[in-house]
């Protein structure tokens, strides 16, 4: 099974008790996942129960005595079943994202069962693990242990970070390896030329601070989200390339794209515009509109990223994606736009369209100013079907959520708070994770829109939207503060 | 074996393993053995525990010692130091999979300078062999070198961007204040809460978009794109650029034998090197084409074609990419080798197809050095061709070689006229070699040539005419018969020897040969033969033996039309 024709998921219904002679590796998480995440919803004696229950009594039932245990661990963004990295689908990275944070809340590396399991022992260890306001790791493993079943936690590997110290660590490290992107970039478009083995060197080195993005992609959408809403007018084509590189990652990743090309993708984003490079500056910063000496600058800029490409020595399936993006990426989904051709873009290209175009809606530019994130959205919405393929944008708006990372949002309360986090699943797409501001125009705490209040209604509510740049309010500083600290 | 040792060993079989694989086929037993090798031994190093090789510029080290020494131009871990990596780390259940896929990185990491071996092992996705690797740059913004100057941007950089200064300046409004009319993406979902749904057939949709033939799609997109740069009028893209592009990409897959797509390749480059408004474009993509198919590359191609590796269909592609003066003797040559079947016949189809467009091509065939081209040229010649090179086909009368000089006297005869003729005669009577001569013998029998009969009867009255072989008399006679008719029997009457008491063998001779003359001019000469074959004695049992041979003589003459079959007289199946 590939990542580029994922089988549909293993489902309960497959693993029914009289199916179970081959366990796949995948549904060891699968199950896993439909176990706590029903546990998490229903209580201990609802019917809801009864089949994750089966399944995980019947997977321990075929694996265990075959294999000596099962066991399921989660290291370096990756989850391993009885030590073999599992390869998933896009449908299962979300599932595997969800079992993240289930260890992660617990200070969990893991667990391995080490005997088949009946029902009682299943619901025992639910009892102890999961129905359990508790998430300290030494108490859930006593608990655990004290429930008598065949079930042993595991600590992450590499000592015991907490988990606070664990996301610092991660959001520092992903900070750098943004800023590094950007200084890459910058260094390569600086000079006109530039020997060879410079050129090779950094390209070869954006290429691998990519590839790490993708892993804090694959990671942590919300860390990954929080890094493409900086922003430096002074130096916006480096800041823009890696903001549209990570704004395409995580579209990509929406899309069930394989690591390798997710890669491909942010590398191509990244190049996109390095066509402009050539564009004298006063045509660039330009605040009145272009003349059409000016227009054909703009317009050529493609075919120049396409010419600079080419200079590559080798050929491979990532040249040719960042190849057909560089010349694509301003040609509309209906097959209009520029340069030349009717034909309908790459999906790559159409993915770096609409992350090129958020990013420079919502960055301040010598003609206008930033335009607000949830209105640059619904303007990018009216020409979904014309400019933006109508799939993807539906997709985007989830990722992002209503209230994009970056928008200003008043509360009911009077409140005035920064979305660190608004996408996903359900109601959090319009209740977003906000960073609340303090008098003082600095971070005073995040708030949960999704939380319920006592009586069972919204806690709080967003009643309005503002610009921040009318009250002198820097938004991706707020962001950073806080970004990683979601759960 | 000590820990340390068990890694060493495991060392060296890289080394040993990286040479089976330069030196066999994966189906020869010393490369599987060496790949079956490096598997145990990386498992016994590896123990419960794994194990990690820290890489230096000419050392593997384990546990700070030294595994592997090696100078840096003969080491395989060389260019993977030079990349930036620092560490292999070895789990338990290491597979042999990843091992084969870390080796191919290292040999990707001596064929391509320009590769990067980090970024590859990173798209190798290996979960049993893993890596840590420097970029010079570093991780964190703890790390710290003194001089280089991109690590201290890039802390620089990052301090900044996690941790913002607040604006310094009030945000004025820039000169155009626009304003936009767009409701806030939360109206238009509050108006439609269905807006965000994605249905199940948008996701089948990209999947299918994202699914097999991924990498053809990808390639046919490259090519378009370069190919409408090349058809815009605009000169947007150097032409010294264009042409090698294509061309390595042809090379690319060459070396793959992935004939389908170097012909569709070299189609699309060839349609443009023909349409491209621009002249230079023009230029440079012919050149490309050109430049790509070289006589070597055709020879290849024609061998692969013959052993059934390149199909008809894309084998036609690439000749027609060829100039006609190139690819026709390739095609000619190849040709003549082949036994009949549908191969050849794809062949003879293109061949036709060329002498169609341009008729000299076959001239020169004609005219060739080389004997076999020549016969196969002849053999491709129809009634048309045989009268257009009619002066190259009597020249090619007397060629050195036998079979050569056959096709061009039957071409010849075909032809007619007074020139085919006495070329007829010259071999007959003096071609150096007998099934020549007897060829010509036939041939002229089929010849209408009014000078004919008096010339045999002035050769056959001569003296010297008796000295001949019998065979070749006996030819002749038979030839004057029946070119001259019941005008010449008087002469075979005054050859019959009169009636003797005691036959000589000689007189028997020329017996023998009065009949055959005398049979051959008709009705009444048989029917002469035949009475003297009823009668008895000597002269009765040689009329006998000539009617005889004068009976077999028929048949080989019909069998002789359906001896020499020609291009322009063979019917192709379908045309049956």
């Amino acid at each position: 099974m590939s990542e580029d024709n994922p089988k549909p998921p293993v489902t309960i219904d497959d693993l029914a008790p009289h199916g179970a002679a081959e366990v796949p590796p995948n549904a060891v998480m699968q199950i896993w996942f439909q176990l706590f995440r029903t546990a998490s919803i229903h209580a201990i004696d609802n019917q809801a129960l009864q089949r994750p229950v089966e399944a995980m009594v019947e997977m321990t039932r075929a694996l265990v005595p075959r294999e000596g245990r099962v066991s399921l661990q989660a290291q370096d963004s990756a989850l391993f079943v009885n030590g073999t990295k599992l390869r998933m689908s896009g449908d299962e990275w979300k599932l595997a994202g969800e079992t993240f944070e289930f260890f992660e809340q617990r200070g969990m590396g893991g667990f391995t069962i080490e005997a088949p399991m009946d029902a009682d022992a299943v619901r025992a260890l639910l009892q102890a693990l999961v129905y359990t306001p508790e998430r300290r790791f030494d108490r859930l493993e006593a608990a655990v242990r004290e429930a008598n079943v065949p079930f042993r936690l595991h600590r992450p590997p590499g000592g015991q970070t907490t988990r606070p110290e664990a996301k610092r660590e991660r959001r520092s490290y992903a900070f750098f390896t943004y800023a590094k992107l950007v200084v890459l970039y910058r260094t390569l478009v600086a000079q006109q030329s530039m020997p060879g083995a410079q050129r090779l060197f950094l390209i070869n080195r954006i290429a691998r601070t990519v590839q790490a993005l993708v892993d804090i992609c694959r990671n942590d959408e919300s860390l990954f989200l929080a890094l493409s809403n900086t922003r430096n007018a002074d130096d916006y084509p480096s800041h823009h390339a890696a903001n549209v590189a990570l704004l395409s990652i995580a579209i990509g990743k929406k899309i069930g794209l394989s690591k390798v090309d997710l890669a491909d993708l942010g590398v191509g984003a990244v190049f996109h515009d390095i066509g402009l490079r050539d564009c004298p500056a006063e045509v660039l910063l330009k605040p009145e509109p272009l003349d059409p000496k000016d227009r054909i600058w703009i317009e050529q800029h493609p075919l120049r990223s396409v010419e600079y490409l080419l200079h590559d020595e080798l050929f491979s399936r990532a040249l040719l994606s960042q190849i057909i993006v560089g010349f694509e990426h301003h040609r509309n989904f209906d097959g209009s736009g520029y340069p030349f051709g009717s034909r309908r873009p790459d999906i790559l290209s159409r993915i770096v369209t609409i992350a090129d175009v958020y990013d420079a809606m919502t960055a301040e530019r010598p003609w206008r100013n930033a335009i607000v994130p949830d209105v640059a959205l619904g303007l990018m919405l009216r020409e979904s079907g014309k400019r933006f393929d109508p799939t993807l944008m539906k997709l985007f708006i989830t990722m992002l959520g209503v209230y994009p990372p970056g928008t200003l949002v008043r509360l009911d309360s009077g409140d005035l708070g920064v979305v660190i986090y608004g996408g996903g699943r359900g109601e959090r797409i319009t209740r977003p994770i906000v960073e609340l501001l303090g008098r003082d125009g600095r971070a005073a705490g995040t708030l949960d829109l999704s939380e319920r209040a006592h009586g069972g209604g919204d806690r709080w509510t967003i009643v309005d939207t503002e610009d921040p740049r009318r009250l002198g309010i820097q938004a991706s500083g707020l962001i950073a503060t806080s970004a990683g600290i979601v759960e | 074996m000590s820990a340390a040792d068990s890694i060493k060993d495991f060392a060296v079989q890289i080394d040993k393993t990286l040479s089976a694989r330069r030196l066999y086929q994966p189906v020869n037993t010393a490369y599987t053995d060496a790949h079956s090798r490096l598997v145990e031994k990386c498992r016994a190093a590896a123990g419960d525990a794994g194990f990690t090789l820290i890489i230096g510029a000419t050392d593997l080290f384990y546990d700070k010692f030294s595994v592997l020494s090696r100078p840096q131009d003969d080491s395989f871990f060389f260019p993977l130091y030079r990349d930036g990596l620092r560490a292999l780390t070895f789990t338990p259940n290491v597979t042999a999979e990843e091992l084969t896929a870390l080796l191919e990185v290292i040999e990707s990491s001596r064929r391509e300078a320009s590769g990067d071996t980090v970024n590859e092992l990173w798209r190798r996705d290996l979960s049993t062999v893993l890596h840590k690797s420097v970029d010079g740059i570093g991780d964190s913004e703890a790390e710290e070198e003194a001089g280089n100057e991109m690590q201290a941007q890039v802390r620089a950089l990052s301090s900044q961007v996690r941790d913002p200064a607040a604006p310094s300046r009030p945000a004025a409004p820039r000169r155009e204040e626009r304003t936009f009319d767009a409701p806030p993406l939360r109206r238009a979902l509050e108006h439609d809460p269905r807006l965000l749904r994605v249905e199940a057939e948008e996701i089948e949709q990209i999947r299918a978009e994202l699914g097999a033939g991924r990498d053809e799609a990808l390639l046919e997109r490259f090519i378009e794109i370069l190919l409408v740069i090349v058809r815009s009028p605009a000169r947007t893209l150097e032409p010294a650029v264009v042409g090698p592009v294509f061309q390595r990409l042809t090379d690319a897959y060459w070396r793959a034998r992935d004939y389908a797509r170097v012909a569709a390749i070299l189609g699309h480059v060839n349609a443009a090197a023909t349409q491209a408004p621009n002249a230079e474009y023009r230029a440079a993509l012919a050149d490309a084409v050109r430049r790509f198919l070289t006589v070597e590359r055709l020879n290849i191609l024609v061998l692969d074609f013959i052993g059934g590796a390149l199909p008809p269909a894309t084998a036609a592609i690439f000749w027609d990419l060829v100039p006609g003066e190139v690819v026709f003797p390739l095609l000619l040559d190849t040709w003549s080798r082949l036994p009949e079947g549908e191969t050849r016949g794809t062949v003879l189809d293109a061949l036709r197809k060329r002498i169609a467009g341009n008729s000299d091509l076959l001239q020169r065939a004609l005219l060739s050095d080389e004997t076999p081209r020549i016969r196969a040229a002849l053999n491709l010649l129809d009634e048309a061709t045989e009268h257009l090179f009619a002066a190259d086909v009597l020249r090619l009368t007397t060629h050195p070689e036998e079979s050569v000089r056959v096709k061009a006297l039957a071409a010849a005869s075909r032809n007619g006229g007074t020139a085919a003729v006495e070329a007829l005669w010259k071999a007959m009577e003096s071609d150096p070699s007998k099934s020549v001569r007897l060829y010509a013998f036939r041939a002229m029998s089929t010849v209408r040539w009014p000078e004919l009969p008096a010339r045999l009867q002035d050769l056959v009255s001569d003296p010297r005419f008796a000295e001949r072989p019998l065979w070749e008399r006996e030819k002749y006679v038979r030839l004057l018969g029946e070119s001259g008719g019941a005008a010449v029997a008087p002469l075979f009457d005054s050859w019959i020897p009169t009636n003797r008491w005691m036959w000589k063998d000689k007189d028997l001779d020329t017996l023998a040969l009065a009949l055959r003359g005398l049979g051959a001019t008709g009705e009444a000469g048989m029917q002469r033969v035949r009475t003297l074959a009823a009668g008895g004695g000597k002269p009765a049992e040689v009329a006998r033996t000539v009617l005889e041979a004068l009976s077999h003589a028929e048949s080989g003459d019909a069998t002789l039309s359906r001896r020499m079959p020609t291009a322009g007289n063979v019917r192709r199946p379908e045309e049956s």
